[in-house]
């Protein structure tokens, strides 16, 4: 084999990537190491490594925290919320896509993704209360749906426009119904932009602190994030402690995004780009 | 084409006609079953067993107040009888939010913690959120006035109605790194002068003279309101505020001005903002960067063994113009207590409930847990401290030293408006930040207290 | 009408209708609520007092504050626009001409996102911390005392302090949207390119750009309304201080609304968030518009 002269303006792309990655990287790594180790350490040395593993930070955080509690907690509100965020989305996008292509209605849903929750929280509350939802499950996760309902549908309906016509078609002329076709035809073939919406609802949902603290505050409901914010109290703050905990909390996100990140990249693709 | 979208604009119609219908159906059916409710009450109360909500910042996700913690669900466990508790956790300002987004949307806990301060629970007491404290002082059994310092009421109450007692005592202290000061030759300061002849003593080595700084007027608020202490008077100052809502007094310019002395000797770090609230200005001080520090007891659990040996406590600097003989002169804080929602209250399910819950939470109990675990100064005074047992460093002997010292008040008890204390913790922030100079704070205060006496 | 088309139409309106319904209840409906609000003066308890536009005339003629926290936020969003999008563009599109550690460079980029934004927050206010904060450490140690800041309490510096994380958090947000839409192009195009001669440069604006150009406008809005809504950040590392050097509309809003118990004030800034971003929103689409027509 011949060797291959690299190309300089090569080698500088790869040193400019690799310089953007260390900088996207190095603070969930100092976070890492700041997990292991005391406040003075951190403070003294802010980056060194720790000569002295703290390892107890881990076992304490897993235990003041009551992640198994909190973790379970978060992953119920989160993928409850995904599952309805996006059977609902693509359901209706389905309709404003293929069948009424309606702008009017895009446009009504696309308002949603200017309003900020925090500016209309009150009368908010109030309706939760009116239902009597206030500090239950069912209650965080229906506002975790609700806030992500615009944004996913803003991103589905261009995606699912730029789906072949034919296979819907073959299969209408099967015999099968509208529900039949979108149960067995739209949602299989939107599968990468159910993914997308899928994620950034999961993200959401995963790191949200203010609608959680506003509607759920019972200790038992509570979830990780809340817990990660509790730790850290006004006047007293163990920033080791805290690192271990937020370490905990990230990694399930990080893991799945690992895992699924062909499919979320995937499901940008096509529909949506169409000017 | 028409009939695409006349069909749209009905569904859209129906759908916000549905939604108009299941609220108003909501609603309907919350009305009913507080109907069922009354009933049941007037019948058979025993029945049924009221639920509690408390809000607190006793959170089992810290090491320091878990153990209180779970003496609140066993007590609560042993009475399940009498109530079901329902124990939420907000921490930090954000309780502040929470608070008044429940009282917006009506959904007020039974019982909550709060800042006591008259700027922040004169609202709750005017518009009938909360019953005055006295009532279920005069209903309890347990818990009496005189079980706590006469001198806290003022901090908990609003135009001399007490809303709550402080669960726990603070006291603001000067402490100084004794190594330090040995290391560079300087000698403990007793004047503000002292103060400003070691700054650049400690800058050249690379030392902070002072950990202070104002995020949010934090910790800065007290600060100021430690160097106003001293001046002749100045109760009178904090009264002035009160009722005649300004801050433009000679005592108040002279403050500032002395505040602006030091921050232009360097006595305190460059990035206010940034050392700003209590966690970071404490850690300053605790991680031997700065040579001296006001620190409130709250913040005293944060300290290392290791420092906690290094430390001595002065007396207050004197300052230019100050009367007060700082010797004698602690100021001691704690606002914050549970106070009762009126409806809960009003409740005749909930009532006794809510004593029995009251009682445990000021029941010496949990002020010896607290304490013991977490360091918080009992409020009740038939506590008997055991030196022994206390795990924070310091604080047994910072308690001998400021006990029963004079005081005086602080902003967010005297300012008279709720409204207007982000005017004065961003005045603050200013002025330690040194971008406006103490004629503009005032100024800017003073604007802004005009404003809200006009409402 | 037959029965073809009224099942038609009964199925759209049940398919819309869980969305169409929660949306209007949950999210419109307490937008409609809001702007009632913004007419008030009501601290939350006490009697509400209307005074139409009262509070809107307050905030622009007479509040000391109003006019440096929309520059801030204007600030913000040509932060967005001008350099976290083209950044996001242009690492895109390296990474998309690349074969070897695609997956890795696509992944390390969007890890950040994944972290809670107010962890990003706090993780910063340490990081900038002027004594032991990593950055001022770092200057120090490479010899660049002189470029220490004081990063947070400088009213010159600190809205750049805070406006930082947020680029640095969601630029891979943009990125990994911009590279997936790259991924999209018919690859065709890109070779038949490569045949005629172009270079790297011309590709990406002869073929790349053209083609993702929709993109583009969505990255645009979510990104200028996404500015407009910045709170988690900025509010953990200044709490909008000093003074109101970093706030912007939402922590101002906030601290009116629940610090202040002022909540017709804070709607009403809620309610010039929500006018802007459709101001924003429409400018953005007419330009696409307009743009797409002259091609």
């Amino acid at each position: 084999m011949k060797k291959r002269k690299i190309k300089p303006e090569i080698l500088i792309k790869y040193i400019v990537l690799i310089a953007v990655a260390v900088l996207m990287l190095y603070p969930l790594f100092w976070m890492g190491i700041s997990s292991l180790k005391e406040n003075s350490d951190i403070f003294a040395k802010p980056f060194a490594l720790p000569t002295d593993p703290k390892w107890e930070n881990y076992t304490l955080a897993w235990e003041t925290a009551e992640v198994p509690l909190h973790m379970l907690n978060s992953i119920l509100y989160a993928v409850s919320a995904v599952i309805f965020t996006v059977i609902f989305s693509a359901m209706a996008s389905y309709v404003i896509a293929r069948i009424s292509t309606g702008r009017k209605i895009y446009h009504y849903f696309s308002l949603g993704i200017m309003i900020p929750i925090n500016a209309i929280i009150i009368p908010f509350i109030l309706i939760f209360r009116r239902i009597d939802l206030l500090n239950t499950r069912q209650g965080i996760i229906l506002a975790f749906v609700v806030t992500n309902l615009a944004f996913s549908i803003y991103i589905l309906v261009p995606f699912m426009k730029e789906l072949p016509a034919e296979l819907e078609d073959a299969a209408m002329i099967d015999g099968c119904g509208r529900v039949q076709t979108f149960l067995r035809i739209i949602l299989p073939i939107s599968k990468g932009g159910l993914a997308t919406v899928g994620t950034f609802v999961l993200l959401n949902s995963w790191n949200d602190l203010f609608l959680s603290l506003l509607i759920i505050s019972k200790q038992d409901y509570i979830t990780l994030n809340q817990v990660c914010y509790n730790m850290k109290a006004q006047y007293v703050s163990d920033y080791g402690l805290i690192s271990a905990a937020v370490m905990i909390l990230v990694l399930p996100v990080l893991v799945f995004f690992v895992l699924f990140q062909k499919q979320v990249v995937k499901g940008m693709t096509a529909g949506s780009i169409k000017g | 084409m028409k009939n695409r979208k006349l069909r749209k604009l009905m569904g859209l119609g129906l759908g916000t006609m549905l939604a108009l219908g299941t609220i108003t159906g909501c609603q309907g059916n919350g009305e009913e079953r507080d109907v069922a409710e009354e009933t049941k009450a007037d019948g058979s109360a025993e029945g049924e067993v009221p639920t509690l909500r408390l809000i607190s910042w006793v959170t089992s996700s810290d090491p320091k107040t878990k153990p209180t913690y779970e003496l609140i669900e066993q007590f609560a466990q042993e009475h399940s009888s009498e109530f079901k508790l329902e124990h939420e956790n907000i921490l930090g300002d954000e309780l502040k939010a929470k608070i008044k987004t429940d009282i917006a949307s009506d959904t007020v806990p039974d019982i909550f913690i709060y800042w006591g301060s008259g700027g922040n629970s004169t609202m709750l007491l005017d518009s009938d959120v909360i019953i005055p404290f006295d009532e279920y002082l005069d209903e309890s059994k347990e818990i009496k006035r005189d079980l706590f310092p006469e001198e806290s009421f003022s901090r908990t109450s609003s135009n001399d109605t007490l809303v709550t007692i402080t669960t726990g005592l603070e006291y603001g202290v000067w402490l100084c790194n004794q190594e330090l000061f040995d290391q560079y030759g300087v000698e403990l300061p007793k004047t503000l002068d002292d103060m400003l002849a070691m700054s650049d003593t400690f800058n050249e080595n690379g030392i902070i003279p002072f950990a202070m700084g104002s995020k949010g007027g934090n910790p800065a608020h007290e600060f100021v309101a430690e160097i106003l202490g001293q001046m002749p008077d100045c109760e009178k100052d904090f009264e002035n505020l009160t009722d005649n809502y300004t801050i433009d007094t000679e005592n108040i310019r002279n403050t500032l001005d002395i505040i602006d002395t030091m921050r232009e000797n360097k006595l305190f770090p460059s990035d206010t903002v940034s050392i700003g609230d209590w966690d970071q200005q404490f850690a300053l001080y605790n991680e031997g960067k700065a040579a001296m520090i006001y620190a409130w007891t709250w913040q005293i659990p944060n300290m290392s063994e290791e420092m906690a040996e290094k430390t001595v406590i002065i007396d207050a600097p004197k300052m230019p113009g100050g009367t007060r003989d700082t010797s004698n002169f602690t100021r001691a804080g704690g606002d914050m207590g549970y106070m009762i929602s009126k409806s809960a209250w009003e409740d005749p399910q909930k009532h006794d409930a809510i004593i029995t819950l009251m009682d445990y939470l000021y029941s010496t109990d949990l002020q010896e847990s607290a304490l013991y675990n977490g360091g918080t100064i009992p409020a009740r005074m038939d506590v008997e401290i055991d030196e022994s047992k206390v795990t924070v460093p310091m604080l047994s002997e910072i308690i001998n030293y400021a006990k029963g010292k004079e005081s005086c008040p602080n902003f967010p008890q005297t300012c008279p408006k709720t409204e207007c204390w982000t005017d004065f913790a961003d005045g603050f922030d200013e002025l330690f930040a040194g971008i406006s100079t103490p004629e503009q704070v005032i100024e800017n205060i003073d604007n802004s207290l005009a404003a809200a006496k006009g409402n | 009408m037959n029965s073809r088309k009224t099942r038609r139409k009964l199925f759209s309106f049940f398919f819309q209708l869980p969305s169409v319904f929660l949306y209007t209840v949950f999210l419109i409906f307490p937008a409609i609520a809001s702007l009632y609000y913004a007419l008030l003066k009501w601290d939350g308890i006490s009697e509400k007092i209307f005074v139409g536009l009262g509070n809107f005339s307050e905030l622009l003629f007479s509040d000391r504050y109003f006019g440096t926290v929309l520059g801030n936020t204007f600030i913000s969003m040509l932060a967005g626009i001008l350099i976290q999008l083209p950044l996001a563009l242009i690492l895109a599109y390296m990474v998309f001409r690349t074969v070897k550690g695609f997956r890795f460079f696509q992944s390390a980029y969007f890890v950040p996102v994944v972290i809670s934004a107010t962890i990003i927050g706090l993780m910063f206010s340490l990081f900038f911390n002027p004594v032991f904060g990593p950055v001022n450490t770092l200057l120090k140690d490479i010899g660049m005392e002189n470029l220490t800041q004081n990063w947070l309490s400088d009213p010159k510096i600190v809205l750049f302090s805070v406006i930082l994380p947020g680029v640095w958090q969601y630029l891979g947000y943009y990125f990994i949207i911009l590279l997936a839409a790259m991924q999209s192009i018919p690859k065709e195009l890109i070779e038949s390119a490569v045949i005629d001669g172009a270079n790297t440069v011309q590709i990406f604006h002869k073929i790349i750009i053209p083609n993702i150009k929709g993109m583009i406008q969505v990255c645009i809005v979510i990104n200028l309304t996404g500015s407009i809504k910045t709170f988690d950040i900025p509010y953990m590392m200044t709490q909008g201080g000093p003074g109101a050097s970093s706030t912007f509309l939402s922590i101002y809003m906030y601290k009116e609304a629940f610090i202040d118990s002022s909540i017709g004030r804070g709607t009403a800034i809620a309610v010039c968030m929500l006018l802007l971003a459709i101001g924003v929103t429409v400018i953005v689409n007419l330009l696409f518009a307009w743009i797409n027509r002259n091609d």
